[in-house]
């Protein structure tokens, strides 16, 4: 007999997929964060308060398991290589909107992003969270939620050749 | 383009919907005047439609495989049928959901009934929440990159991560292995000139790998996510806060 809180946890299983897809980029990973989400989903459900949206509650559980994730990783810099190559792309900015490194695709152009960029663009502009969902889920104040979100799309911008 | 703009946050949230009635209408009479405002805010328009119409937006069929998983998890916590350990959120609470192993932990990280027994302990180890002042330590702390061992006397260090807390001091996760099967993990938080021990547990650890392959370090992990602390560093950026921290 299922209750209707699982219910609910296995309605949104499809957008947590999607958001730890954007997070971690392999579906294995992704189906791992999203099962170590529902049994802390469950395991926490007491404190869940009803008169809330399951959703963003179930992001921040996620977000947080994927930090644990992180922590685990061999080395340091395994996982940031991406932040790595924007620093690189932003050196010579000019010349790169110009030339043949403008990237047309926006998911050619997501993965050259860092990871605190990438996941703000997900939940405010694919999620559709507002900003104080957003800042509730990332654990930073709304004002961070801002100046992030508006750096993360000019640099979106930038990558898609935008004027 | 690569500027930014002083007004970028509230036209941003102008088109997001996010200003109050009053703003959103001075917003937009600004717009019909000025067409630097106006490039500014279809800027942000365009980077959102492109966000939504990408193939980041599709939603991914969920395989039966986790479907199967997640359900058998649900039966499992209705099994139990006790709510591990978490305590009912209190109205007007913010962290209502904290799991009881941060409470257990943050206890112990308080107590400081961690660790080796005293009469275990040389000299040189650190003692939770006193400041390091073993020189080996310190020069493991200052210098030595995550995912590198050095030997030291009475063991051997290795770095696992280095990130920052809440409050932007850098800190940094390392083990220490006494002998085979012997050690612990310890996070270090830097403060002005001296690294102080926040948290430390022991571990059964065979080997360095073991350190930063943890298979479950619960207690560690409920402590970093109740004090927020934050993702780790790339290589580069601990380079960076090494040198500079020193």
């Amino acid at each position: 007999m299922k209750s209707r809180f699982e219910s609910e946890l296995i309605a949104l299983l499809p957008q947590l997929r999607r958001f730890a897809l954007s997070l971690c980029r392999s579906g294995d990973v992704a189906d791992d964060l999203v099962q170590i989400t529902a049994e802390r989903a469950f395991a926490a459900r007491e404190t869940f308060d009803p008169a809330s949206r399951l959703g963003p509650w179930l992001f921040r559980i996620l977000c947080n398991a994927w930090l644990d994730q992180l922590r685990r990783r061999r080395t340091a810099g395994v996982q940031l290589e991406a932040e790595e190559l924007e620093q690189a792309l932003a050196v010579d900015g000019a010349a790169a909107a110009e030339a043949s490194l403008t990237l047309r695709s926006v998911d050619e152009a997501m993965k050259t992003l860092s990871e605190d960029h990438r996941s703000i663009l997900h939940l405010v502009c694919i999620e559709e969270l507002s900003y104080a969902e957003a800042a509730e889920v990332l654990g930073v104040p709304k004002g961070t939620v801002m100046s992030r979100l508006a750096r993360a799309r000019i640099a979106l911008a930038e990558r898609l050749g935008m004027k | 383009m690569a500027e930014p703009h002083p007004e970028d946050e509230r036209l941003m949230a102008y088109v997001d919907g996010e200003l109050p009635a009053g703003e959103a209408e001075a917003v937009r009479r600004a717009l019909e005047t000025d067409a630097a405002l106006a490039a500014r805010v279809a800027l942000f328009e365009r980077t959102r439609d492109a966000l939504r119409t990408s193939s980041g937006a599709s939603i991914p069929p969920v395989t039966d495989s986790l479907l199967e998983r997640v359900r058998a998890a649900g039966s499992a916590a209705a099994r139990e049928n006790v709510v591990t350990f978490a305590r009912p959120a209190k109205a007007g609470s913010s962290r209502g959901w904290m799991p009881s192993a941060i409470a257990a932990c943050l206890a112990l990280v308080v107590g400081g009934a961690l660790g080796f027994g005293l009469a275990e302990r040389g000299p040189s180890q650190p003692v939770l929440g006193g400041p390091v002042s073993d020189p080996q330590w310190r020069s493991a702390l200052d210098q030595l990159p995550s995912g590198e061992s050095r030997d030291v006397e009475g063991g051997r260090l290795t770095a696992v991560s280095s990130f920052r807390d809440a409050d932007g001091r850098l800190c940094r996760e390392f083990g220490h292995r006494i002998s085979t099967g012997r050690g612990s993990l310890a996070v270090l938080c830097r403060n002005d000139k001296d690294w102080r021990i926040t948290f430390q547990m022991d571990v059964a650890a065979a080997s360095d790998e073991d350190y930063r392959a943890a298979s479950s370090h619960e207690a560690l992990d409920a402590f970093l996510a109740a004090t927020k602390a934050g993702a780790p560093l790339s290589k580069a950026e601990e380079g960076e806060a090494l040198r500079a921290a020193r």
